[in-house]
């Protein structure tokens, strides 16, 4: 033990307050850097028939790194079990094909996307495959489009699927899972994120958007441009958002033009043809399944319909109309 | 504590502050550039204020990938895929705007500053 007298003493006080002054200092100099300066973690997938890209902001790039491998699980799952033209053990596939075990996955997603058939009066219709199909026969020749008898044929009436605790197709009935498989499993994959405490980040799926809190450690927000459906060097709109998804219908990016008619991928279950009251609808919700749906519905209605049917919902939308006039829902200036 | 000790304490406070400037200063604050990506990975990195016209080749998943940049833009001239849409896609120059070729699994993006976090289409 070192002896000091009452003179020493002092001056050691006086010498730890300082050095805890200063190492309290450095701390929230470190603190601050290290929240400022979240390492970007980032990933791209290729499943859907489209491209992914996920961003993580953390400063644990080994866990991110392991959620990241886990997201590819999750898509790659998701991509085998609604692809419509690939065989796939428990998948939609085999489903299509007269096979009734399916994943609990696939059935929880066929029951979510069919919820949406009596809230669209009809028009999220998942049983419309057969009628997709006979257009991407027409699209991928690039000319003609089909007969109306042709598209009478393979419509399906929507009680010829039967959902409980499986789903049973009569008549041939083909489900069609496109509106809603892209945004429901990012849904998945966001509050994966979250359940693991990576609560940071971007997800962009083909251009359908996800995105957590803000990285900076600050009240400031993501900036998520809007395409220009009419021309995709530019942005028509940009919002700021946290912790929501960002979902756009258009038909301008799968289509084709036949006789001066630009045909696109989105088909009107009720007229059996694709759909052409706008170039796109964009919608911002929390829940990426939820965006999906409604943007898929939106670009199905007139814009009037769209206004007053999504005034029902949490949500917000944003239309880009054929010629050019931009229109917006009620409450969209909160993102702006 | 006497007037020394005062003294140390400012002078450590201003290294402190000054770390922290540093720290700040140290960001990315770089020429514009297009990162080529395969498979997630980095293969490729083009400077963009060099505004020379500049050729690359980088194996994409169905073959060479080739690249161009011209007065900081940057385009695929040509690739192997079945329906061409990045060839076609033409040059992209500002830093939200990227090339995805699905088939090639390539993704060409311009990193530089910019105020858009991602874009939905």
């Amino acid at each position: 033990m070192i002896k000091v007298n009452k003179g020493n003493r002092k001056y050691l006080i006086g010498i730890i307050i300082m050095v805890l002054i200063i190492i309290a200092i450095f701390s929230i100099i470190f603190i601050d850097y290290q929240n400022k300066h979240l390492k970007e973690i980032s990933r791209d997938y290729f499943y859907m028939d489209t491209y992914i890209n996920v961003k993580v902001y953390s400063n644990n790039k080994k866990k991110a790194n392991k959620a990241l491998d886990e997201i590819e699980n999750i898509y790659k799952t998701y991509h085998n079990l609604t692809d419509r033209y690939n065989s796939n053990e428990l998948g939609l596939y085999n489903l299509n094909h007269g096979n009734n075990d399916i994943d609990d996955k696939l059935l929880e997603m066929i029951k979510y996307a069919d919820s949406w058939y009596d809230k669209t009066g009809g028009l999220l219709d998942i049983t419309i495959g057969n009628v997709v199909d006979v257009w991407k026969k027409y699209r991928d020749l690039g000319s003609g489009i089909p007969t109306s008898e042709e598209l009478t044929t393979a419509n399906i009436n929507h009680d010829d699927m039967i959902i409980n605790d499986k789903v049973i197709l009569n008549n041939n009935v083909s489900i069609d899972l496109g509106a809603i498989s892209k945004g429901y499993t990012t849904q998945i994959v966001g509050e994966y994120l979250k359940s693991v405490g990576l609560t940071k980040f971007i997800i962009n799926a083909g251009g359908n958007v996800l995105v957590g809190d803000y990285y900076k450690q600050s009240s400031d927000t993501y900036n998520v441009g809007i395409e220009d459906p009419t021309n995709n060097n530019s942005l028509y709109q940009i919002v700021k958002v946290n912790n929501k998804a960002i979902v756009t219908s258009g038909g301008y990016q799968r289509n084709y033009t036949y006789n001066g008619v630009t045909y696109n991928h989105i088909i009107n279950p009720k007229t059996l043809y694709p759909a052409n009251n706008m170039q796109s609808v964009t919608v911002i919700c929390d829940s990426s399944s939820m965006a999906d749906a409604l943007s898929t519905t939106l670009f199905l209605m007139s814009v009037d319909d769209g206004l007053a049917f999504i005034d029902n919902y949490d949500a917000e939308a944003i239309w880009y109309l054929n010629d050019g006039t931009i229109v917006k829902s009620k409450g969209f200036s909160i993102y702006e | 504590m006497n007037k020394k000790d005062i003294l140390l304490c400012i002078i450590l406070l201003v290294i402190s502050l000054s770390l922290y400037l540093i720290f700040n200063l140290f960001q990315d604050k770089g020429n514009k550039k297009a990162i080529v990506y395969y498979d997630s990975k980095e293969v490729l990195s083009i400077d963009l204020s060099n505004k020379e016209y500049q050729e690359y080749t980088v194996k994409g998943y169905n073959g060479d990938v080739r690249i161009e940049s011209l007065n900081g833009m940057v385009r695929v001239k040509e690739e192997v895929s079945p329906l061409h849409l990045c060839s076609r896609q033409g040059y992209i120059s500002k830093s939200y705007e990227s090339i995805i070729c699905l088939p090639n699994k390539i993704v060409i993006e311009i990193e530089g500053s910019s105020n858009i976090d991602t874009i939905a289409r």
